[in-house]
């Protein structure tokens, strides 16, 4: 729970440091594949897939499969 | 004069087009409205069980082999609709349950017979999307030979704040069913059983800077029925069970995900940590790190590393001695008290229409329970625009 308040705080403090909005013509980078939250769907879904079968912690978002192949 | 405004609305009009593909995650931008396929082929192999934590039966672990495909292309000015497939084969020995040796340690028995199954699965998506706001529907179904899955969701996003910053948000839900294999020749394994689940997530997206994303989000799950696993047993007081865990539980996870340019480097950084929880008093924490460098030419190299930790759900045990007054029992290894670590490289190769990429991922994890995995992973992904 440490961890998390701390990144939490961490979040918070760097939107505050964003106080001044970025222009449209500003947000080039911002486009580039490299930065998307999932630059890869499909790799991402199998690893998703690997993770949820040997591990724990299920992942599962809106509209995934289900199945199993964990065993 | 006309020349500056026209320069201007030049720029403006670059930038609202660049600023489309700024996050794959929902987000409410107007997608790029081409027909993309898209083709993974992955291989994994688990590393042999060591011959001093095993008891009986075979030492190799599972091999996968997995053929995944995408189509996705625009029906309409404003709609997408996305077909996929995954085909996996399966096959290898699995852990069956634990007793203890001689001197009171914990040994693996695997099952002896070479488990040989095939998995197919089909989603579809529609999505709609306009310049505030997005949607998508989904409907997936999976089958093997002892397990069916239905399932069902609805995501959508919201932009606010001239697009600096998206709320995105979705339900899911689904329906298992499950049949054992060779239940009338083992152990009467359970037959017919009946899992459901029921998902929410929230979250929101933000542009701090110029070359920094933020994206946090929280999930909610409840899933009751069948929980349990039908190929696995536990040692209790020198009787052999099957596996018994409770027939509900409600699952949080929250995420929060950095994406950081570096100019000067013409590389990416991503940092991704998530934390999970469920009422079965397991906890784990979740932090990724990846570097995508631009090479120039449209190389991309991207090494990554993975540190992964998780407490034991409160009826595990590697084998009772005792028998338990709530009738739990459970020695599968994915709920006992492990860390694990790994590290992938990823090399890809962009062209206009056409791109590839092949990496490959180690895996090591560490605990008390004798059948901890370690594997190797490689995956060779192909993508192409028309």
């Amino acid at each position: 729970m440490a961890l998390i308040r701390t990144l939490s705080l961490l979040l918070l403090a760097l939107c505050i440091a964003a106080c001044t909005p970025v222009k449209a013509w500003e947000r080039g980078n911002l486009a580039r594949p490299e930065m998307a939250f999932t630059p890869d769907p499909l790799a991402k879904k199998i690893q998703d897939h690997i993770d949820h079968s040997k591990e724990a912690s299920s992942s599962v978002t809106a509209g995934s499969g289900g199945g199993c192949g964990c065993n | 004069m006309n020349k500056d405004k026209s320069t201007a609305l030049i720029a403006l009009t670059t930038a609202a087009i660049m600023l489309q593909g700024a996050s794959k995650k929902a987000e409410a931008n107007e997608p790029e409205r081409k027909t993309t396929f898209d083709y993974r082929y992955s291989h994994y192999a688990e590393g042999a069980i060591e011959a001093d934590k095993l008891s009986y039966g075979s030492a190799d672990r599972y091999v996968i082999d997995v053929n995944q495909f995408v189509f996705k292309t625009s029906i309409s000015a404003d709609t997408d609709i996305q077909i996929a497939a995954v085909q996996e084969s399966m096959s290898g020995a699995s852990p069956w349950y634990i007793v203890p040796d001689e001197q009171g340690k914990a040994v693996q028995v695997m099952s002896g017979a070479t488990i040989d199954e095939k998995r197919n699965e089909v989603t579809l998506d529609f999505h709609s999307f306009n310049t505030k706001s997005e949607s998508t529907l989904s409907a997936g179904y999976s089958v093997e030979n002892d397990y069916r899955s239905l399932s069902f969701g609805f995501a959508g996003a919201m932009n606010f704040d001239n697009k600096l910053t998206t709320l995105s948000y979705g339900i899911n839900t689904a329906k298992d069913y499950i049949d054992a294999s060779d239940a009338d020749e083992t152990n009467l394994r359970p037959t017919e059983e009946v899992k459901n689940r029921l998902g929410m997530t929230i979250g929101v997206s933000r542009v701090l800077t110029k070359n920094t994303l933020v994206n946090a989000s929280i999930s909610y799950s409840l899933l009751d029925g069948y929980l349990s696993d039908t190929y696995k047993n536990a040692f209790v007081a020198g009787a052999i069970v099957h596996d018994s865990r409770p027939d509900s539980t409600a699952q949080t996870a929250a995420t929060i995900m950095l994406r950081e340019f570096f100019p000067s480097a013409n590389a990416a950084l991503h940092l991704d940590y998530r934390y999970y929880t469920n009422d079965w008093e397991l906890d784990s924490h979740t932090l990724e790190l990846s570097w995508y460098q631009n090479l120039g030419k449209g190389w991309q190299l991207i090494p990554s590393a993975r540190f992964y930790e998780q407490t034991a759900t409160a009826f595990y045990q590697p084998f009772y001695l005792q028998e338990r007054l709530d009738g739990y029992y459970s020695s599968d290894y994915r709920l006992s008290e492990f860390s694990a670590n790994s590290g992938q490289l990823k090399l890809q190769k962009s062209f206009d229409a056409f791109s590839i990429n092949i990496a490959y991922e180690a895996y090591t994890s560490s605990g008390d329970n004798p059948a901890l995995i370690s594997y190797d992973f490689y995956t060779l992904g192909m993508g192409m625009k028309f």
